[in-house]
């Protein structure tokens, strides 16, 4: 049972927290989050599974799928996040119950905050923000890293100046900090470049 | 330093946490003869080497993996990286 | 006659303003601070660290010794900044340092006179006796006569982030080396960086201005720039230096950013990767030690050079040369065509090729000493077989040759080689494996075809390895050929002493005589005894000079000596950069809790558990001591209902087929009778048979479990999950997923908690007694259509519940929850409350999971299960552990009781052979009206009733306390049941 309308204010809306010409930084609703952790030998199955359900292969190794309003973010070995908007609930555990013999599921909606960083900075943000050479991985990536002392992903498209940035929920308002931090400091010298 | 993780590639030492010597995987099997022998060798007694040390490291940050790396502790150059769950499973 | 390009630049648009010492002067854009003090006339920059002695700009770039400055920007004070490498900007204010009361008539350069007992080993052999003067007035004595510059402890103005940079090729130094090598590795297609630590391109072009391809150094330079800026995959970088190389091909650098004026200083600490590294760091002069060759007026001849053609300075008029080696024979050569009347070299070799009528030459001669004390005014020379001379002169410019800038490379412990030839140390043994490559006169080739010859070949030849291939270059032809002819010379021997080697550190030539006498002979003895090479420089104009001059003393070769090793970082590094964002409030990421934003509107004080911020107490607004505020929230608990978030103990969801044998193993205590919908208790080992952690686990189906741990063991026990399952037991077919942060969990608890709980929900009946036991588990439904877990658990001993709902749901159950909450008396209770209900329940927690307690301390051996494999069950059973005779039990007492007091017996001796046991928990008990406390105790039980001494040393307290059961409340766990 899910009321969309009983959600915490701080995760029911949208908040614009800089809007400029060459960067927009949004601190984004709650979404709709769930784990998949395949069991042993389940994976033919669950793969299977998946194109039926929601008429989208899963992802390769730290990559991301996605398909209208269907995201698939690789975690781990046999382990993905699906991602979608929080009022398709009700829709989506329909499909979710069709997996319980073959995965573990958690619903992990609540316990991430999702940050949406646009514009012609993103590349210059991100060689601030992240220790690893995403230039060399594929074109749609989900990278897994340390930020700030804490582990978050980073879902980040080659070709499109879009990055989203997942943090557990807790970290929220430190991450936004520092987050708005890196933007400030970008826009500050980029005049330098 | 960066370590070659097998699934993720090159990823900076930062999101790793060191466990210790690799001969942590050969855990005793339960109710042999001389386990309390066993085990006090398996936790405690162990080689210190000047060259190629197998040691496991955890990706906390990353996929949080276990990993077996083979490093050189006096060049710390770092050999062969592989998933410790692939090794025995 | 080369067209002076940057006299055009000299307008009065590109004047810019500073204060120097207080005089307002005038500089232009290009300048460095040290470029604009010459042309102001300004000599006397500071005073030297040891002898206060007055000393001049030395050099004109990062291997500046003397002139170091302060810059002051409102109340911050920035020392020992180099002025040779600061960036001239509009309100500048900077200041000498190291005197008192004026930088003209400083009163410690009183110690120059006492420079016979001030020497080498001074302080070791001076400052011994009486020892107990140490604390009270040598050391902070030595302490204000220290240092050069002073700390502002105001906040820095610098704002730093953190960067992170790849590449294939990376290229330190964009001088010809550097320029070259870039665009044929740029070619080559790879991602390239170059990387240069001045504000302008060009390196030694800058500074010799060279003829190449007939242009001069500056069109030459700015074509290949240009190419290089036009390579989509080259990234070419000012301003910045790189600090140093680490393992695996990484490097740290920083780069500053233009300083238009006072404003905030950017700045980013980079970590570069790169797949190989060229470094073409260039080469740097070294002087030749005299007597008095340390005063201002005294420069390296390639400063000269620099300050000449680079800054177009004019103030050079009379100017002798004291060398070993060809180069000032073309310094000379540019001072005269720019119009100095003036010029004298004095050399000490025998054979000199150059015959110039516009220099006097001095040839097999010596500088002996020099005449001045705040500017030069004069040298004494001594040729072989002459009567000695002296020369008038407004500047001297000394040149003992070159040595290859090759730092960096040795900071991975490659050891360089002295190179007879060049007299300088190169890097020639290193791997090929290695990540670098020193090119260029970093690598000992200094002429100026030969380095492009050599760079070119080089480079291609490396490309060539890995096949690459890169668009052929012409060679650069230049056209100014320069000779170096050098011959080994290091100290004069002419007059006795006060001659510099090291002018940062005030080192001299009789230093190195007395480390040597005093058998300090290695270089590193040599070095810390001298202090030799010990300054912010590093030691990069006077280290080689010691070297030759230990080698003569020693009659050792330089090669057999070898050179002390460097470290990082390259050049002195702001701790700013390092800092970046995380200082103050933002030095570690705050954790908030769900209830965080509940909390702070009704008052709570928060407390920090790692990295949590958990609300500690909720202050009443009569209420102004904490411990009023705390009985009353334990009070409540125990005789209406209170509530208090736990969602930051850890939460692990475990699934699969496995996971009742997987938890089997993990915790130490019997789990296979765990039903579902039950919950139970979990005491958790470590290997070697201590307690890791504890915590409850709750059966939700057939292979559906959730754990929970301490909130300061979630991510160990996580880890160590991990690490059973992944390289333990990786056949069984169980998944581990955190979900601490997707539930927020309270605990409500108290005599009306289920009424309470009862009136929010759906069906009030789901969590009757009957239908929800104690240590049951359920899924119910709130009125408003919510669903949560119930978990029907107690740490307090109350009648208790745990409730744990989604995250995103937490705001709207804390609002339902306090408005039934009234009729109840419900309030809500934090860290401090929460500890003194378990304390008074006997529960363990954290302070007696300390690592040195096994499940025997905490008498729990009965719930041991020995008959299966788990984690630590095995070396439990050691001896050791097994005849541990600590127990837990309960102290009270009519006095406070501290933590981690010991305790002895009331006849016995207060000593270690004496201590019975140590207290690890403790509080107030409102509930008795008395102090209570744990606490390990040799004996246990069969104590209970004994009077003993509570001591803490620390405090200086003591106190008696009776010995009692640890569980002061409920014994029975009636409460529980109910």
């Amino acid at each position: 049972m899910f009321k969309y309308n009983l959600v915490n204010k701080s995760v029911a809306k949208d908040k614009i927290i800089l809007k400029s010409k060459d960067i927009t930084f949004i601190k984004k609703k709650i979404k709709l989050i769930y784990s998949f952790s395949i069991y042993n030998g389940q994976s033919t199955k669950f793969k299977n599974n998946f194109k039926k359900q929601f008429n989208l292969s899963l992802p390769n190794i730290s990559e991301y799928s996605k398909l209208d309003k269907i995201t698939v973010l690789w975690i781990r070995d046999n382990s993905y996040f699906v991602c979608s908007d929080f009022n398709l609930k009700k829709k989506f555990e329909k499909s979710v119950n069709t997996f319980y013999s073959l995965a573990s599921i958690t619903d992990q909606s609540g316990g991430w905050a999702s940050f949406f960083i646009e514009g012609s900075l993103k590349k210059m943000l991100l060689e601030k923000m992240i220790n690893i050479d995403y230039n060399k991985l594929s074109e749609k990536s989900v990278i897994s890293t340390s930020f700030y002392g804490i582990r978050c992903l980073f879902v980040n498209n080659l070709n499109i100046n879009k990055l989203e940035v997942l943090c557990p929920i807790s970290f929220s308002d430190s991450i936004e900090k520092k987050l708005l931090n890196v933007i400030n400091f970008t826009k500050a010298v980029q005049s330098n470049y | 330093m960066y370590i070659e993780h097998p699934l993720l590639g090159s990823r900076s030492i930062d999101e790793f946490i060191y466990y210790g010597d690799a001969s942590l995987l050969k855990r005793p099997v339960f109710n042999q003869n001389k386990i309390l022998e066993k085990f006090h060798k398996y936790l405690y007694l162990r080689k210190n080497p000047n060259g190629i040390h197998s040691e496991l490291w955890f990706h906390l940050y990353g996929d949080r993996s276990w990993l077996i790396v083979e490093r050189d502790t006096k060049t710390h150059e770092i050999r062969n990286v592989i998933l410790a769950n692939k090794e025995l499973g | 006659m080369i067209k002076n390009k940057f006299k055009n630049l000299k307008t009065h648009k590109n004047k810019i303003k500073f204060i120097f010492d207080g005089k307002t002067m005038f500089g232009y854009k290009g300048d460095t601070l040290a470029s604009a003090l010459l042309a102001n006339n300004i000599n006397m920059v500071g005073r030297s660290f040891k002898y206060h002695r007055p000393r001049g700009i030395f050099a004109s770039g990062v291997e500046e010794p003397n002139a170091l400055v302060e810059i002051i920007e409102d109340k911050n004070i920035i020392p020992n900044i180099k002025a040779t490498t600061l960036e001239l900007y509009e309100g500048l204010i900077a200041k000498s340092q190291n005197y008192w009361p004026s930088l003209k008539f400083d009163i410690l350069g009183i110690f120059d006179l006492f420079s016979n007992f001030l020497v080498a080993g001074f302080y070791y052999k001076t400052f011994k006796w009486p020892s107990f003067f140490w604390e009270k007035l040598y050391e902070p004595m030595i302490r204000k006569a220290a240092g050069l510059g002073k700390v502002s402890t105001n906040p820095s103005r610098v704002i730093s982030e953190k960067g992170y940079l790849f590449c294939d090729f990376l290229v330190i130094g964009s001088g010809p080396t550097g320029l070259l090598a870039a665009l044929i590795l740029g070619n080559s297609g790879k991602s390239v960086i170059l990387m240069e630590q001045d504000f302008v391109f060009g390196g030694s072009l800058n500074r010799d201005n060279p003829i190449i391809d007939n242009v001069s150094s500056k069109i030459w330079k700015n074509k290949i720039i240009t190419r290089l800026e036009n390579l989509p995959n080259v990234r070419t970088m000012k301003r910045t230096t790189v600090l140093g190389m680490y393992d695996h091909g990484s490097f740290a650098a920083t780069e500053t950013f233009k300083k238009e004026s006072v404003k905030k200083q950017y700045q980013i600490l980079w970590r570069v990767k790169s797949k190989k590294t060229f470094l073409c760091s260039g080469s740097t002069e070294r002087h030749i030690s005299f007597q008095n060759n340390d005063i201002p007026g005294i420069m390296l001849s390639s400063s000269i050079r620099e300050y000449t053609n680079r800054w177009q300075l004019k103030t050079f008029k009379n100017v002798v040369f004291f060398t070993n080696n060809d180069y000032p024979y073309y310094v000379a050569r540019d001072l005269i065509s720019r119009g100095t009347k003036q010029v004298s070299i004095v050399d000490v070799r025998k054979e000199i090729k150059f015959s110039d009528p516009t220099i006097s030459i001095y040839k097999n001669a010596e500088v002996i000493n020099t005449k001045g004390k705040r500017k030069i005014e004069g040298v004494f020379i001594k040729a072989k077989n002459k009567p000695i001379l002296f020369l008038h002169c407004d500047t001297l410019g000394v040149s003992g040759g070159w040595n290859a800038n090759i730092q960096i490379s040795t900071h991975t412990n490659e050891k360089p080689v002295w190179n007879e030839q060049v007299l300088s140390f190169v890097q020639k043994k290193i791997s090929k494996n290695s990540n670098i490559k020193c090119l260029g006169s970093a690598d000992g080739i200094y002429e100026l075809n030969d380095l492009f010859i050599n760079t070119k070949k080089e480079v291609f030849k490396y490309l060539k390895t890995l096949n690459l291939k890169s668009k052929n270059i012409d060679l650069p032809n230049v056209n100014t050929k320069e000779t170096y002819n050098i011959k080994p010379f290091w100290f004069v021997k002419y007059g006795s002493d006060r001659k510099w080697v090291d002018f940062q550190n005030d080192v001299t030539v009789k230093d190195i005589q007395i480390s040597y006498k005093e058998n300090f002979r290695s270089i590193e003895h040599l070095k810390r005894y001298s202090t030799l090479g010990m300054g912010t420089d590093q030691g990069k104009v006077g280290n080689i000079v010691g070297l030759g001059i230990l080698s003569e003393i020693s009659n050792k070769s330089i090669r057999n000596i070898g050179t002390s090793t460097f470290r990082p970082p390259y050049v002195p590094a702001s701790i700013d950069a390092f800092v970046g964002f995380t200082k103050n409030k933002s030095f570690k990421a705050k954790r908030l809790t769900p209830s965080h934003a509940w909390s702070k509107k009704n008052n709570s004080e928060f407390v920090e558990t790692g990295l949590w911020y958990r609300s500690q107490w909720y202050p009443k607004k009569n209420e102004i001591n904490w411990l009023d505020t705390v009985n009353r929230e334990v009070l409540n608990v125990r005789n209406n209902v209170g509530f208090c978030d736990v969602s930051t103990l850890g939460k692990i969801d475990i699934q699969g087929k496995d996971s009742l044998e997987f938890i089997n193993k993990i915790y130490c205590n019997n789990f296979n009778n765990l039903s579902i919908g039950k919950v139970k208790y979990g005491l958790m080992l470590r290997e070697d048979g201590m307690i890791m952690d504890d915590g409850t686990t709750a059966r939700l189906d057939e292979n559906h479990f959730i754990m929970t741990t301490t909130t300061s063991n979630a991510e160990k026990v996580y880890q160590h999950l991990e690490f059973c399952h992944q390289c333990l037991w990786p056949y069984m077919d169980v998944n581990l997923i955190s979900i601490t942060d997707s539930f927020s969990q309270f605990s409500v608890a108290g005599p009306n908690s289920r009424k309470l709980l009862q009136s929010i929900l759906d069906n009030s009946e789901e969590i009757s007694n009957k239908n929800l036991p104690f240590m049951g588990f359920k899924k119910i439904w709130l009125k408003n259509g919510l669903s949560a877990k119930i978990f029907r658990i107690s740490f307090s001993g109350e009648l208790a519940y745990e409730i744990s709902i989604e995250t995103q749901y937490s705001d709207v159950f804390l609002e339902i929850l306090e408005k039934e909450g009234k009729k109840f008396n419900l309030s809500p209770y934090g860290t401090e409350a929460l500890s003194v209900l378990r304390i008074e329940k006997g529960h363990i927690s954290g302070p007696e999971i300390n690592g040195n307690t096994s499940p025997l301390n905490v008498n729990m051996l009965n719930i041991l299960n020995f008959q299966k494999d788990c984690v630590g069950n095995i070396l439990f059973q050691r001896k050791k552990i097994l005849n541990n005779n600590l127990r837990l039990v309960g102290l009270l007492s009519d006095n406070k009781i501290h933590s981690g007091s010991l305790i002895f017996d009331k006849d016995m001796k207060m000593n270690s052979e004496n201590e019975l046991g140590y207290v690890s928990s403790s509080c107030f008990s409102p509930c008795l009206g008395k102090y209570i406390a744990l606490c390990f105790f040799s004996g246990g039980e069969k104590y209970f009733g004994k009077n003993i001494i509570v001591k803490n040393f620390l405090k200086k307290y003591k106190t008696f306390a009776k010995i009692c059961s640890p569980v002061f409340i409920d014994k029975e766990g009636k409460k529980l049941r109910v």
